[in-house]
């Protein structure tokens, strides 16, 4: 028996149609995986280098009247006798953060962070160095004095005018206030409102559905609202109305909040709209009330569904900047703040600020804040498709 | 003991209507954050019209908002010429559609005509994270990877690329928007029944005839308003362009020079200290009431259509 293979039987036209549009639509899926995948390469590439840090091994050996002199004292014992000049080129090798972080008391062996030009020389990204300068760093590195370690500043420390010492601990937690407080607030009035909009139909009549239709473009349109507009809704209400103080985590956290309120809503009413109808005839027929039904057997069975829902939210308001540009969560924060009332930025932010920044340092730490970010979101919308595919209850 | 029952009696008491109460004041507080929306925005915007004509806003092409430190010198008032900036944010929304629309159109078909459900399980939640990414990182892609890029490839074809070109700005908005599109493409397409597919197949039709002739122009109207919401999407994003399009407010139609976009005048009005009194910072209010206005009419189109296309659809 002879097979038939439909594909190659088609003639002229409908065949060049039939190839050209599966080519099309490959070529198309291609084009986004090459783009993405570009993306997250040059990201990565651009950013590795920010995850270690080029430190100087000094030998102190006098004593000078302030540590800043100590270390300068020593540095200039690198070369012999030197002149204005190189002493200026020697102070310059370590960062000058330095003088106030570390307490030389005795003589002895100290490691020091290297100013920034030396850590893009050592890493290869570019040379600003002078001649004695060079020489003096290349010498040491030949003694392994001068190396590159784990850069935990980038983890623990916050912004700050030096590229080699800044971190992104500042901005993480003034991310954690924001968002927490924005989800704790966003979360109860969302589901809230998304149960009184699905579950509570009480009357009748074209009042209640001009209500509902109402209520359903007012919800869909605050989803899609330029987020910019909520900023300058925060700067107009909250700062100029309410007069709260700029910059603080609670009014970052307010304004997210509406922001998320709408994806929150839009989320639980399509959890609770898979709930089926049954659930809440047999549970009414049982004799509880409406808000008894809903509290227990019609909440909990669309929990699965909010969750989901809430976490892609916050997913979405970590990511959030120009609000929180606009309601000057911009500020430089050298400590990270301790109270939700304390002046925060949060990590896109401080993205934004270094991406801005004209000193050559901060481009590969703005890469490298862009990874841990991308690496938390992808974590949490992972998560959130897990938990969706775990817990999906098929009725 | 005797309890009196009837329609009027309630299964719990004061609780329930305290719960009760909450849920319809959660619902209330969604539509005053609109009212809150329209009310600060159009105060602002009414004070602004107060100090500049609104015939000066709508159709003046110049656009330098700049006031001299005294009254009585040039350009005191500052021009506040609406129309470059509409322009530029309708141009890097124009560049920005014409990569994604045809590139999400297409991956969307690919996704739920030609893969199968186990492929598409995967590449499905791969687009979803993908429209994840924040915007403030396709900013710092667009300004400081392709910028550069664009303006070195232009040198060595001989052409004049600003650094900070409409291209770039339009480019990464596009990429940006390919997974927006191509989401909501591939529901609509998804919600055409398969009797439709099967019939088409069934007469002799081959996968990619069934799809230009039957599966497009059914969907064709839900398509439809996933592009507009796109644009919408596109019009009002703020982080790209801040960190890729330029300041100057220029009326051009060359992808290769600087434009300006409402959204980024926003931001540089209001970034720093502001008085609440000035021509300046008011008029960034009326900027965002506008782009407020355009984005809602838009929005809600888009959102009609889709659901009447998907209604109609599913019937």
């Amino acid at each position: 028996m002879q097979s038939i293979d439909l594909n190659n039987r088609l003639e002229g036209r409908r065949r060049r149609l039939q190839k050209s549009m599966e080519y099309a639509c490959k070529g198309a899926l291609t084009i986004t995986a090459l783009m993405m995948l570009t993306f997250f390469l040059v990201l990565g590439y651009r950013g590795i280098g920010a995850f270690t840090q080029t430190q100087i091994e000094i030998n102190v050996t006098s004593i000078e009247s302030s540590t800043k002199s100590t270390i300068n004292q020593s540095m200039y014992n690198l070369t012999e006798d030197p002149d204005r000049k190189t002493k200026k080129s020697l102070r310059q090798l370590v960062t000058p953060n330095a003088y106030s972080t570390i307490d030389i008391t005795e003589p002895g062996t100290y490691t020091l962070v290297a100013h920034t030009d030396v850590d893009m020389y050592v890493k290869g990204v570019y040379n600003k160095l002078d001649e004695v300068q060079q020489t003096t760093v290349d010498n040491l590195i030949e003694q392994g004095k001068i190396y590159r370690t784990w850069n935990w500043d980038f983890w623990t420390g916050s912004d700050s005018r030096s590229p080699e010492i800044a971190g992104i601990w500042g901005a993480a937690v003034g991310t954690f206030y924001t968002i927490g407080l924005a989800i704790l607030f966003a979360f109860p009035i969302g589901v809230g409102c998304a149960t009184y909009m699905e579950e509570f139909p009480q009357r009748k009549g074209k009042g209640w559905k001009r209500y509902r239709d109402f209520m359903e473009i007012n919800i869909n349109n605050l989803a899609a609202v330029p987020s910019i507009v909520y900023g300058l809704l925060g700067l107009a209400v909250l700062i100029n109305v309410l007069g709260m103080s700029r910059s603080i985590s609670l009014v970052g956290a307010i304004t997210l909040g509406i922001l998320v309120l709408p994806v929150i809503v839009i989320s639980a009413r399509t959890a609770l709209r898979t709930v089926p109808q049954h659930i809440r005839d047999a549970s009414n027929g049982l004799g509880a009330s409406r808000l008894q039904t809903t509290i227990y057997q019609v909440l909990p069975a669309a929990l699965p569904g909010i969750i989901t829902g809430t976490i892609i939210a916050i997913a979405r308001a970590i990511g959030e900047s120009a609000p929180l540009i606009m309601i000057g969560m911009v500020a430089f924060i050298l400590v990270a703040p301790s109270t939700p009332m304390d002046p925060a930025t949060t990590l896109p932010v401080q993205i934004f600020l270094w991406a801005d920044s004209p000193e050559r340092g901060f481009a590969e730490k703005t890469s490298a804040a862009i990874l841990v970010l991308l690496v938390a979101l992808v974590t949490l919308n992972l998560l959130a498709i897990w938990l969706r595919k775990r817990f999906e209850i098929k009725w | 003991m005797f309890i009196w029952i009837g329609p009027k009696q309630k299964s719990s008491g004061f609780n329930e209507d305290i719960i009760k109460g909450f849920f319809r004041i959660s619902s209330w507080i969604t539509i005053a954050i609109t009212f809150a929306i329209v009310a600060s925005l159009s105060y602002e915007t009414i004070k602004f019209f107060t100090l500049v004509e609104p015939r000066d806003f709508f159709f003046n092409t110049t656009w330098s908002p700049q006031t001299a430190f005294r009254a009585d010198s040039v350009g005191s008032s500052g021009e506040f010429g609406f129309i470059p900036l509409i322009w530029g944010t309708m141009f890097i929304t124009f560049l920005a559609m014409l990569i994604a629309g045809p590139i999400g159109l297409l991956s969307a078909i690919y996704t739920s005509e030609y893969l199968k459900p186990s492929q598409r399980q995967i590449v499905k939640p791969l687009l979803e994270v993908l429209a994840g990414i924040p915007t403030v990182v396709y900013g710092f892609f667009a300004a400081i990877v392709l910028g550069p890029w664009l303006r070195n490839m232009g040198v060595t074809l001989g052409l004049d690329v600003a650094t900070e070109s409409a291209l770039a700005a339009g480019v990464v908005m596009g990429m940006m928007i390919i997974p927006l599109i191509s989401s909501i493409t591939d529901d609509v397409i998804k919600a055409v029944p398969s009797a439709m597919r099967d019939g088409a197949r069934g007469i002799g039709a081959t996968r990619e005839e069934c799809i230009k002739d039957i599966i497009l122009p059914a969907a064709l109207p839900g398509i439809v308003a996933g592009f507009i919401m796109a644009i919408a999407r596109a019009i009002g994003e703020t982080m790209i362009v801040v960190m890729a399009a330029g300041l100057a407010a220029n009326l051009t139609a060359n992808p290769l020079e600087a434009v300006t976009t409402v959204t980024v005048q926003i931001v540089t009005l209001l970034i720093g200290d502001q008085e609440f009194d000035s021509a300046k910072t008011l008029s960034a209010f009326a900027l965002a009431f506008t782009l407020f206005v355009i984005t809602f009419i838009l929005n809600w189109i888009a959102y009609r259509n889709y659901k009447n296309a998907i209604n109609r659809l599913k019937q």
